[in-house]
């Protein structure tokens, strides 16, 4: 079996290449053991440990550290005596969180900074002590990261530490210190005055914003986009809603509520030749989620005539809905394929409350055929989600640790992970030494050594998992093809168990034509999997075309059947394991025009989610893949795995 | 919009609607040296310099996109325009 290997590529926060510009890089994942660990990418050091993990000490003061997925929450020392260059790099917001507290004791004389840049990650409970030589300053640099709480930055009572935050997602302000918001940040549920965050171009989602006559003077210059916001506007005392659903009314609301709250609107505002009241500002409903901007929407048609983007991302998306009903095309909606175990929302998934997290469960949705209007390249996929990873539950298409235990059989080079089968500690003994179940120590993983083939118990009701993924890659689950069969579907028996899509004769955008089947009606672009009934009548200019099987396997098909030469040479309905944020794939041999994706040993499809994927575009064997293909189709399905109990 | 910017005792009017290679050349001049930024070593040494999209003006902060839009924020105590 490959081992995951880290990416091949991370980001300082200005954007240089970490590693090929630093001379000392060090990786650390969660998942690997204390003893063992060099800090290289294939033994990397340990994070969650209540000391220092070995060798952080003295970590070099110009280097970068590379944190793998799952959530870091260990106490790290990094003594250094001259200035320090640090770099905090993850491998994405929402799937590296950094609850680590750090203690940086630097620098001791005058003259040095300290310098640190975080880029990538998600920080909740984040400590950051600065000790040293009082009177210098600190910086620390924030690059594409999430919020979800305040870090907390200290330095010594004559040392200032100034921090600046760029692109980033905020659900809660930073304080302490001096703090500089750049340009395009997203703010989510925060409560602030306008004005009273600097920088440019920021979204405001779901905020409570307070409104005085310096917002309106001094800021209707830098362009501000409002989304689902309460305003208290001068003399108003409560924070309300604007009312209406068009940007315009909006914007006409928010105007005359201020001249009624005693307030003096500016001047109107010409920006490329349009003209508006706050010209620069944009007040909507619904049009971000979680910091994106929907693809077509008031503000991405507001951003294009003036050449910006709004927030910490530039990719504009469209929305895969979840939704409860079962005729809303390219949505995410309980049908059979969805496991029990999950409550279906507007836009939401939750666990139900008859759901223990503490055992162990795989819930999963998935969603209807996906039609992308032509091929296309997936770039990014954003689950937005605040599962609580820190107990364990994620999104997760790969179990972190092999389902079977490890029965006393362990192999040089693998991680295994020590649980207890009850509530109370359990331990066993491994080459001599004892590891314990309890994270209040964290001596729970070992790396089996050559020689030492078995493993003794030696308290408790001990279980030994492997661990399947060190670095925790949080992957989601995905098909996608070129083409499907061509036959058009007018009438007939329809197939057990496979996917149709509805098209319209001529006109995809066409919403009065409708295929019935099984009492709901569905328009061009939905889709349906077929199951006990197998006959459907058409309203107007409508047809079907049959998809795939939903447990689709080549190999049931006879050479020379329709299916197989159709399939034969085409990229296959297969599931493949893809991480959101890298939507990377391999090639059939290593060609980009190849119509079909590479299998690995395993015979799945290599995208990034594949433990070969990277090993392969690093050239580990000695033979490197391309590194530059996208995941592309035409035709596109996906399902999210819900997985508990993952090494936390 | 057009605002009026400062750099070293330098002051211009710029106007944000312009892109940034129909600006004036005093301006670009200005931008370009303003948005290195130095590489220093672990003791404090430069060893090189390195470009970054985001300028400290005296007044303001100037980022280019990569499309040649130019976004001016002024400086919160001295946020107004001429």
């Amino acid at each position: 079996m490959a081992q995951f290997n880290f990416k091949n590529r991370y980001f300082s926060a200005s954007g240089a290449d970490l590693l090929r510009t630093m001379n000392y890089v060090y990786f650390f994942s969660p998942l690997s053991d204390y003893d063992s660990g060099d800090g290289s990418r294939l033994a990397p050091y340990r994070s969650n440990w209540y000391y220092a993990p070995r060798g952080t000490t003295g970590l070099q003061a110009t280097s970068a550290l590379i944190f793998s997925g799952g959530v870091h929450k260990g106490s790290f020392n990094l003594g250094s005596t001259v200035s320090t260059y640090r770099h905090f790099t993850g491998n994405g917001m929402g799937v590296t969180i950094l609850s680590l507290s750090i203690d940086q004791q630097a620098p001791i004389s005058g003259g040095n900074n300290s310098t640190a840049y975080y880029r990538d990650v998600t920080i909740n409970d984040l400590n950051h002590y600065i000790s040293g030589y009082n009177g210098i300053n600190h910086y620390i640099y924030f690059y594409n990261c999430e919020f979800l709480t305040t870090p907390a930055i200290t330095t010594t009572a004559l040392s200032t530490v100034y921090s600046y935050v760029t692109r980033s997602k905020i659900k809660e302000l930073l304080s302490g210190g001096t703090i500089t918001y750049q340009n395009n940040n997203s703010f989510i549920g925060i409560n602030t005055t306008i004005g009273s965050i600097a920088g440019n171009l920021h979204t405001f989602e779901r905020c409570n914003l307070i409104v005085n006559q310096a917002s309106l003077d001094s800021y209707k210059n830098n362009y501000y986009a409002f989304d689902n916001c309460n305003f208290r506007i001068g003399t108003e005392t409560e924070y309300t809603p604007l009312i209406g659903t068009t940007a315009e009314v909006l914007r006409e609301t928010f105007v005359n509520r201020c001249i009624a709250a005693g307030l003096t609107v500016p001047a109107d505002i010409t920006d490329y030749g349009i003209t508006l009241p706050l010209g620069r500002w944009i007040f909507t409903t619904n049009q971000i989620f979680e910091g994106i901007t929907w693809y077509g929407s008031e503000i991405n048609l507001f951003e294009i005539p003036r050449f910006i983007s709004f927030g910490y991302s530039t990719i504009r998306g469209t929305k895969i809905p979840i939704v409860v009903g079962n005729n809303t095309p390219a949505s995410i909606f309980p049908n059979s394929q969805s496991s029990v175990g999950l409550i279906y929302g507007t836009d939401s998934l939750s666990i139900a409350s008859n759901i223990d997290i503490t055992q162990r469960h795989k819930l999963f949705a998935e969603s209807k055929i996906i039609w992308l209007g032509g091929k296309k390249k997936l770039t990014k996929l954003d689950i937005p989600n605040n599962l609580p990873a820190l107990y364990g539950v994620l999104i997760d298409s790969l179990p972190n640790l092999v389902d079977k235990e490890a029965n006393n059989i362990v192999e040089a080079g693998e991680m295994y992970m020590v649980r207890s089968l009850n509530e109370n500690a359990a331990s066993i003994i491994y080459n001599g030494n004892t590891y314990s179940s309890e994270l209040s120590t964290r001596n729970n993983i070992f790396k089996g050594v050559a020689g030492v083939n078995s493993y003794t118990f030696a308290s408790g009701s001990p279980a030994v998992y492997k661990i399947n993924d060190i670095l925790n890659y949080q992957s989601i689950q995905l098909r996608i093809v070129n083409k499907i069969p061509p036959d058009i579907i007018t009438s007939g028996t329809l197939w057990r168990d496979n996917w149709y899509l509805v098209e319209h004769d001529s006109d995809q955008n066409n919403t009065t034509d409708y295929i019935t089947y099984n009492g709901v009606n569905y328009k061009a672009g939905d889709s349906f999997l077929v199951e006990d009934v197998f006959t459907f009548t058409k309203s107007g200019n409508i047809h079907l075309r049959r998809c795939w099987d939903k447990n689709f396997n080549f190999d049931w098909y006879d050479e020379g059947s329709e299916e197989y030469s159709f399939w034969v040479n085409e990229q296959k309905p297969e599931w493949c394991d893809v991480l959101p944020e890298d939507t990377r794939c391999l090639m059939k041999n290593n060609h980009p025009l190849s119509a079909e994706m590479m299998r690995g040993e395993d015979g799945k499809y290599i995208t990034t989610g594949h433990p070969e994927y990277y090993n392969r575009i690093l050239g580990t064997s000695g033979v490197q893949s391309p590194d530059d293909i996208f995941i592309g189709g035409t035709y596109m399905q996906i399902r999210l795995l819900i997985t508990t109990v993952n090494p936390m | 919009m057009i605002y009026q910017i400062k750099k070293d005792g330098t002051t211009l009017k710029i106007d944000d609607n312009v892109f940034f290679d129909k600006q004036p050349k005093e301006f670009r001049q200005l931008y370009d040296n303003a948005r290195m930024v130095e590489i220093k070593d672990a003791d404090g040494n430069v060893t090189g310099s390195t470009q970054t999209n985001n300028a400290e003006f005296d007044n303001c902060y100037i980022e280019v996109y990569e499309n040649g839009r130019v976004i001016i924020t002024l400086k919160q105590e001295e946020n107004g325009t001429v």
